[in-house]
Formats: structure tokens, C-alpha cells, sequence
């Protein structure tokens, strides 16, 4: 098993290295010439000039690179965001856990909500339930998730607060930039209360994709597995119709679902720009997008690259999960 | 089994209205301690006025710094602040203000002369220990200043290079904020995030990308703000924020879409708020290429694009358009000056002249997104296509990514562009010499996208500059406007409002036609 672990960790370096070059590359070569994004929209020639030099802009792309691998690598520095002046490395400590907090509890809606659906669908299959799920699940998938965050603000936005993560004029304080965690931490009912009622409409709108696709997965793998020879054992040995499908079914089912919950979760990690935006939420997404409109190249690479950092990280513990269940994999 | 499964669907249905019951006041309204809360589309990029010129950074610094002096309620006139008042040698070059006295920065030192002369050093200094990364966007406004002096702790001393008309226009702006130096000497490089200075407001905390927050200064020179708190949010969708709005989660919004005048005029609860801004929206045609090398293709141009069709179409009746280069509001607009009649066939004849009747292909760049002087860059782009087709030119409309945009068009890659222009400080120079000067049409940074270059106009908008006399200055800029008009390197397409809205409960707010925030004077009912 540790072995396979190496193995595979040894592929992720690699990867790793290339998505620094080839992000780096993009953002170097997208039209627009940072200098002058920097120096802004009414900056004379002499101070694009300046700005070049000041931020090394005039050095040889390659020199460059080499120099920005160097200081992340091995001082874990990912230099200072042109337009913030702020160290990236803790722009991303802020912004990370914001992400985090928000995919977490729309995951958690998408699964606990998906797979209850789901069982229903394919225990009543073809009944109205399992079509009333379905059409939700399909209307679900199809639905922009921005359209479906304004329509969440238009409904209940005088129930729960849209717009950041906690009430505008409350000052908390927050050691580990997650809300709720510090909330606990503290003992802040107050604040723990403010925190959950800024992500219902959120994580709603973020957690409806998913939702939509585990409900979908849950039903089929369901339904494939009720067909099989050991269920109708099962229920030949005369047990509980419940009995059957929870203990026996389900548990069977879920492998395929538990491989959907992992992958969503990573690109609810790296793909929550929309409802970021939606709702003011101050995550990776939103940080990204703003480095990107304000060609702050120096951003833009450190959350690429820390947003890529995350996705390889999740594949590799899904392969490793897979290896446990399965030791074809890691014998392979 | 569906029992358990309806019961936990139902034990979560109830958890969330458990949550929603318990909310806290997310209300703006109904809070004990007075705050208000501001939204805007985008976060400060930093809190350094000497190193911003982001519009966001600005709302916020205009809050906790002051100048020497300051623009009137209404509009870009010149009024005393930290200064209370000056006067200029004959010869123009030396200024001397009297200083407010008594007035102390956030951190309790006193703001005298030496510190004022400490910023300017700053300011002017290329090489001085406490500039940081700072860049000065705004510094080359300030070079005609030779030095700066403390003549005694009440009066500082400006010695000019060459007498400048536009000198105190200059000092008013963000740019010549004064800031603690003990406060940037001990913050350092850290400054912009724990700005120090002697405005209404004092900084108290920045949540990136999210909010910030000001707490009222109950030692301000003009009286203690009625408000106890101030919070700038980040809201970055117009719809989104205008909706919060409606909600009552903000009081105040900026960037309103046109689309969504109407609702709010129509809301019981909301104010909307607007006054004749100090911006405009035009189209540049590049002198230096065909065909508007030719200024009989620029005005064929200019005849041919229906304005009032684009007010109505585009821009939702909002606004007004003009011949002139600088909007109404500013005080060197020449009203003397013909408007462009839209006659199609007055078009054609012009190209006919030119020789170019038929068969002209053009690309016209439009931005790919709205700009608070252009709401509406597409339907615009659309409306100058057909209309242009109208007189036998053929245009398609290209609309790179914005950053990309400018970098094309300073470096002169169009022939037809839709540009505009926010004044900095109010004055007519800060139009004509940007946008219509050689000194500013430098390959690949060109502010004046036309490439326009007239030796006369060049040298009236010099002397303009140095003259300080402002009925000389005046017809200055009066015949430097004729000769645009006669030339038309670029055709005015829209002066646009300031607009602002604001709940109901709000008093005393009011936007600036310089697109400035104040917040000093405002109450929350």
C-alpha cells in the first residue's frame, strides 16, 4: 500500500511542475501587458516604465519563472499581489477557508439531500415520487447558478442574509479564518448563528448541482444493484424489505455515489466563482477572478496553482481510497 | 423505511427554519449604534492615498484623509480643509497656505507643517525612505513643484516651477491626501492596510474582499460625524447589490443599471439620487491612420452617428450630448460651439469629398464590458453600426477582453474605438490635455487614443495651464474647442449623471458630480 502511495505521489510532483510552467505561461502571455495594468488606466509611458523595473517585469520570462519556483518552493513565498500589496501565501489563508466552509455545507445539503432522494427514487421506481425527484434532479442539473442565486435572493433574502459571511457590522474575530470554527471555538453562539444563517442561501445554490448528480447516481447504482442475485437472496431469506435495502443494497450502491461526493467536492473547491460572486462570499473563486480582470499576474499564479495543488491532492487520496477498497488497483 | 427517510427530510427542513428563526439583526435597519452600510461592486486595492487609482480605494480614503483643500458640496470650486487659507506671489510660482490650526491625525500627532512638507517630500521625492512599493500613479500632477517647505509649524510653502492654473485643482485631489508620518513610518510597508489620517472617519478593520470598516473620529475639526460607524461591502453583481438594497442589507449603492432606474424609482422605500457628472462617453477616431487620416471621413463620421437615437435606445433616456470634448458641467465648456447635426446625406457628402463613397470596411472596438461612463458599450456599438451603414460604411464590432482593449488602443491597433474619460479634479484641463494632446499620445500608453496633434490647440492647452488668470484661461479653452470642433478627432457620444440610491432612512447624502463619497454629513433615520 505505501508503496502505491509513493508511486503516485511521485507522478503528483511532476504534474505539479507543469501546471506551474503552463499557468505561468498563460498569464504571461495573455494579451494585455501587466506593467500597464499595474500602473493603471491613465499612467504616462515613464510610469509603465517604472513599474517594469520596480517589479521586474524587464527580466527574461525563464529568469523569471525559475525565480518565482524558487522562492515558492523552497521559501514557500508566493511573492506580493501587485494590486493588494499583500503576501499571496496569506491572501490564500484567508480566502481557502472561505471556500472551504462554503463547499463543505453545500456538500453536505448535496449528499444528504441527493442520496435520501435518490433511495426513494429508486425504491418507488416509476411511481410519482421517483418522477417528481427526477425532473427536480434534471431541472436541478440544467439550472445556471447564477440565475438560481438571484432567484434564492429574491425569495428569501428578507429571511436569510445574502452578501458575506457574517452580519456587516459585526466585528469577530477569526484566528482560523473559518466562521463557524471559530465561532465554536469561542463558545460565540451569536456568532455561530450569523455564520450558518449567511451560508443557507450559498451553500443552497452551490450545493444544487451536486445534489442534482448524486440523487441521479444514487438512483442508478440503487437500482442496478437491487436487480442483483445477493439481494434477491436476501429477500428470499424473508427479510425486511427496509432491511434489505439499507443494510444490503445501499451499502453496495454507495461506492460508485461516494466516488461522485469526492470529485464534486473538488471542483465545488475550485469552481464556486458564480455563486462567489453572487453572494459576496470573499473565497478562492472570486480572488482568482479579480487577479485575472486586474492582470495581477503574481495572484493569479499563486491561486492557480494552489486551486491545482488542491484538485491533484483529492485525486490522489480517491486513488488511494480506491486501493483500499479495491487491492486489484494497488497490486496492479 | 419511508417514514425515516420523510422524518430526517423533515428534521433538516426543520433545522434550517430553527436557524432562520434565531437570525440575528441582518437588517441594516433597526441597529442600536448608527452604522451605515455602503455598496459597491468592488473591494479597495489599498488604503495609500499617494499609491491608489482604483475608484474604490478612493470612496474609502475619502473618509479617513483630508487635503490642503477641497472641492465645494456641489461641485469641483476649490474650499478651504486642512488648509484654511492661501495666497500666491505675482509672479504665481510661490503659494502659501495658513493651516487649520489644532488639527490632529488619528493617532493623535499634530498635522503641521512639517508634516505636510514630510508628504509632499514623499510625494516629490523619487528616492525618499518612506515611499515602500508605493508607485504614485497620480505623481507626475505634482512635478511642477520645485519644493515644498514648513516656513513655520502654521504655514507651509509651495515654490512652482512655472506658475500652474491648475495647481490648486491638483491639491484637492486623493492623490495630496495628507498622511501621518509617524503613522507610515511605523507601519512601513504595511501602511496601505493601517491607514492613518485626519479625516471624519478613522479606519478600524479590513475584511479583504469583503468589507471595510470606519468608525465615526469624535475629534474631527468639523464636528463629530452622526453617524458611529461606516461599512464599505463588496457586493460585486449591480443586480445582486441592488437587490440587497431592496432587502435592506445596504443603505447606499453605487452602479446602478440602467435597467434598473425604474424599479427603483418606482420603490416606496428607495431614494435615487443623480447630478450632471464631470464625465463623458466618446467615439476616437485615429488621426493617424486611413481613413481618418482624412478629416472629411471624421466628420462624415460625426454627422452620420443619430446621438439622441443612442440616448433613447442605449442609455434609457439618461444623459445629454454635446460638440465639445468636456461635459457641460465643467466650467471651460465652450457653449458657443455648433453641435454636430445628424444628417446621413451632409455624411455622404463629406465622404464623397473625401473620395471614399463606397467601399469602407472598418473595425470598431467597443469594450467588451460597461464602464460608469459608458453603461451600455454593445447597444452602442450596435446602433454606430447601423448607422454607419446608413452612409455606405461598413463596421464590425470587436470587443477583446478589457485589459487587452486599452493595451490595443494605446499602442493605436483601431481606426473606430468607444473610449471615455472620469475627471480626476473638475478642471477643463484634465479633459483637453489627457485626451487631445501630442504630449499624450506616446505609442503604448497614449491616453489620446486619437493621436490627435495640432500645434495650436497644443499650445493654447499650455498656456492655459500657466495662466492664472481664469477670464484669459477661459477663452483659451473657448478657441482650443473650436479648432476640435472644426478637426473632430473624436465625437462626443454621452455626458452621463452621477447616480446614487439609497434607502429611505438615509438623509443628507448626496452624489458629486466628481463622483466623490462624503459621508460626514450623513444621518441614518
Amino acid at each position: 500500500m505505501l508503496s502505491y502511495v509513493i508511486r503516485r505521489l511521485a507522478v503528483a510532483v511532476p504534474t505539479l511542475l507543469a501546471v506551474a510552467l503552463l499557468c505561468f505561461l498563460l498569464v504571461h502571455l495573455m494579451p494585455g501587458d501587466p506593467a500597464q495594468a499595474i500602473a493603471g488606466e491613465k499612467a504616462t509611458a515613464r510610469d509603465v516604465e517604472k513599474v517594469r523595473k520596480q517589479f521586474g517585469l524587464d527580466r527574461p520570462l525563464a529568469l523569471q519563472f525559475v525565480e518565482y519556483l524558487r522562492k515558492a518552493v523552497l521559501e514557500g513565498d508566493l511573492g506580493r499581489s501587485w494590486r493588494t500589496r499583500q503576501p499571496v501565501g496569506s491572501e490564500l489563508r484567508r480566502t481557502m477557508p472561505a471556500t472551504i466552509e462554503l463547499a463543505t455545507a453545500a456538500m453536505l445539503l448535496a449528499t444528504l439531500i441527493g442520496v435520501g432522494a435518490g433511495v426513494l427514487a429508486a425504491v418507488r421506481r416509476g411511481r410519482w415520487w421517483d418522477q417528481v425527484t427526477m425532473i427536480g434532479a434534471l431541472a436541478g442539473v440544467s439550472v445556471p447558478v447564477f440565475f438560481l442565486g438571484m432567484l434564492l435572493l429574491m425569495a428569501f433574502g428578507r429571511i436569510f442574509p445574502g452578501g458575506g459571511r457574517t452580519d456587516p457590522a459585526a466585528l469577530y474575530e477569526l484566528p482560523t479564518q473559518f466562521v463557524l470554527l471559530d465561532a465554536l471555538l469561542a463558545r460565540r453562539w451569536d456568532m455561530l448563528r450569523d455564520g450558518l444563517a449567511h451560508l443557507v442561501l450559498p451553500a443552497c445554490a452551490l450545493g444544487t448541482i451536486p445534489m442534482a448528480i448524486i440523487a441521479r447516481m444514487t438512483r442508478a447504482a440503487l437500482l442496478e444493484v437491487l436487480g442483483k442475485d445477493f439481494v434477491r437472496t436476501a429477500r428470499a431469506k424473508g427479510l425486511a424489505e427496509q432491511v434489505v435495502v439499507l443494510r444490503h443494497a445501499l451499502r453496495n450502491a454507495l461506492i460508485p455515489v461516494l466516488t461522485t461526493v469526492g470529485l464534486q467536492f473538488g471542483s465545488l473547491l475550485a469552481g464556486a466563482v458564480l455563486t462567489e460572486t453572487v453572494f459576496g462570499w470573499p473565497g478562492i473563486g472570486s480572488y482568482v477572478v479579480d487577479a485575472i480582470a486586474r492582470r495581477d499576474v503574481i495572484a493569479l499564479q499563486g491561486g492557480i496553482l494552489v486551486i491545482a495543488t488542491v484538485f491533484v491532492l483529492i485525486n490522489l487520496t480517491v486513488d488511494c481510497l480506491y486501493a483500499v477498497a479495491d487491492p486489484r488497483i494497488r497490486l496492479g | 423505511m419511508k417514514t425515516r427517510l420523510l422524518a430526517a427530510v423533515l428534521a433538516l427542513a426543520g433545522l434550517l427554519a430553527a436557524v432562520a428563526a434565531t437570525l440575528p439583526a441582518a437588517r441594516a435597519e433597526g441597529d442600536g449604534a448608527k452604522t451605515l452600510l455602503y455598496g459597491r461592486g468592488a473591494d479597495s486595492a489599498n488604503l495609500d492615498p499617494h499609491d491608489i487609482d482604483d475608484g474604490e480605494s478612493v470612496k474609502v480614503c475619502n473618509q479617513i484623509y483630508e487635503g490642503l483643500v477641497t472641492y465645494a458640496e456641489d461641485g469641483p470650486a476649490i474650499v478651504p480643509c486642512l488648509a484654511t487659507a492661501w495666497k500666491v506671489d505675482a509672479q504665481g510660482t510661490r503659494w502659501e497656505f495658513s493651516l487649520r490650526p489644532g488639527v490632529r491625525f488619528h493617532d493623535g500627532t499634530p498635522c503641521d507643517a512639517a508634516a505636510v512638507a514630510f508628504n509632499f517630500a514623499r510625494i516629490l521625492d523619487e528616492k525618499h525612505p518612506h515611499r515602500y512599493d508605493a508607485k504614485f500613479p497620480y505623481g507626475s500632477m505634482y512635478t511642477g513643484i520645485a519644493e515644498c517647505v514648513a516656513a513655520d509649524a502654521a504655514t507651509v510653502v509651495f515654490q512652482l516651477k512655472t506658475p500652474s492654473a491648475v495647481f490648486l485643482a491638483n491639491l484637492a485631489m486623493f492623490s495630496a491626501y495628507i498622511v501621518s508620518p509617524t503613522a507610515l513610518a511605523s507601519a512601513g510597508e504595511d501602511f496601505p492596510f493601517h491607514p492613518v489620517g485626519t479625516g471624519p472617519f478613522k479606519f478600524e478593520r479590513w475584511d479583504r474582499d469583503e468589507k471595510i470598516v470606519l468608525a465615526a473620529n469624535a475629534d474631527w475639526w468639523g464636528g463629530k460625524p452622526k453617524l458611529d460607524r461606516v461599512v464599505f461591502r463588496k457586493i460585486a453583481e449591480n443586480s445582486v447589490r441592488f437587490q440587497l438594497l431592496r432587502d435592506g442589507q445596504l443603505h447606499i449603492m453605487d452602479g446602478i443599471n440602467l435597467a434598473d432606474l425604474e424599479t427603483l424609482a418606482s420603490d416606496p422605500k428607495l431614494s435615487l439620487l443623480s447630478v450632471p457628472g464631470m464625465n463623458f462617453a466618446y467615439l476616437a477616431m485615429n488621426t493617424t491612420r486611413e481613413p481618418f487620416n482624412d478629416p472629411l471621413v471624421r466628420k462624415a463620421v460625426a454627422h452620420a452617428v443619430d446621438r439622441d437615437k443612442i440616448r433613447k435606445l442605449a442609455l434609457r433616456g439618461v444623459g445629454t450630448f454635446g460638440p465639445n470634448p468636456l461635459p457641460p458641467t465643467v466650467w471651460g465648456y465652450a457653449k458657443e460651439v455648433a453641435d454636430y447635426e445628424y444628417n446621413p446625406s451632409m455624411a455622404r457628402d463629406y465622404l464623397k469629398q473625401a473620395g471614399k463613397e463606397s467601399g469602407l470596411k472598418l473595425k470598431l472596438w467597443a469594450m467588451p464590458n460597461p464602464r460608469p461612463y459608458m453603461p451600455e458599450p454593445k447597444k452602442v456599438a450596435q446602433i454606430l453600426q447601423a448607422d454607419l451603414k446608413e452612409v455606405g460604411i461598413e463596421v464590425t464590432i470587436h470587443s477583446p477582453e478589457w485589459q487587452a482593449y486599452l493595451d490595443a488602443l494605446r499602442h493605436g491597433e483601431h481606426e473606430l474605438a468607444i473610449m471615455g474619460w472620469i475627471t480626476d479634479n473638475g478642471d477643463p484641463d484634465n479633459f483637453l490635455y489627457p485626451l487631445l494632446d501630442p504630449d499624450n499620445a506616446v505609442l503604448g500608453s497614449a491616453l489620446n487614443i486619437s493621436f490627435y496633434n495640432n500645434p495650436e490647440v497644443h499650445k493654447l492647452i499650455l498656456q492655459a495651464q500657466g495662466q492664472l488668470d481664469a477670464e484669459k484661461r477661459l477663452a483659451l479653452y473657448q478657441r482650443a474647442q473650436q479648432i476640435l470642433r472644426e478637426d473632430t478627432p473624436i465625437l462626443p457620444l454621452a455626458y452621463l449623471p452621477e447616480f446614487a440610491a439609497t434607502a429611505k432612512s438615509v438623509k443628507g447624502y448626496k452624489p458629486h458630480p466628481i463622483g466623490l463619497v462624503r459621508l460626514a454629513g450623513v444621518t441614518l433615520e
